[in-house]
């Protein structure tokens, strides 16, 4: 459910990508995504697919 | 049958027995069995006979186009005004269902993009409250 939110907001532009750059990481610390995604994410922010 | 010929004889004088002339004209009047004019006559020889008072066909079609064509109309500056705000109505009147419909859509993608955030935001801190429980 994080990672799909997460890649739903980082998809429409309407973030800050320092405060998702700490969700993400929270996300990753706590289990709640995997490494593949937490980098999948951080792609999509420096303006990767 | 005598009285006739008797008759044909006093009426037709210029004719020496009785007969008419294949035309009935005098042979004077006769025109040339070959059908040629008489000597002596200019003939004027063109390619093609054209009545002098007849026009070409061309001028003739635009002639017509121009009868056919309605009185030239010039609309004062009020009845163009007039027309271009009724025109203006309609053309809103036609959109306005489709101007709202967008505006609708729009308010609810961005309060789906707010709802999102505010989801990730509780993950985020459900996220953070697990670490902190792990770590406590």
């Amino acid at each position: 459910m994080e990672y799909q939110y997460a890649k739903r907001v980082i998809a429409r532009g309407s973030f800050d990508p320092a405060v998702m750059g700490d969700i993400l990481s929270t996300f990753l610390q706590a289990h709640k995504i995997t490494q593949d995604q937490f980098n999948e994410l951080m792609d999509m922010m420096a303006g990767g697919n | 049958m005598d009285e006739m010929e008797d008759e044909v004889v006093m009426t037709e004088e210029g004719t020496t027995d009785g007969q008419e002339p294949e035309n009935g004209l005098p042979d004077g009047d006769n025109p040339p069995e070959n059908g040629t004019p008489e000597e002596g006559i200019p003939v004027e020889e063109t390619s093609e006979e054209l009545p002098e008072d007849e026009a070409p066909a061309g001028d003739v079609q635009a002639e017509e186009a121009q009868e056919n064509e309605p009185p030239e109309y010039n609309p004062t500056d009020e009845e163009i005004a007039q027309w271009e705000a009724e025109r203006e109505a309609e053309e809103e009147a036609t959109i306005a269902p489709y101007l709202a419909a967008a505006a609708q859509r729009r308010e609810a993608a961005e309060l789906v993009v707010e709802h999102d955030e505010a989801i990730l935001l509780l993950l985020y801190e459900s996220a953070q409250a697990a670490l902190e429980k792990e770590g406590g």
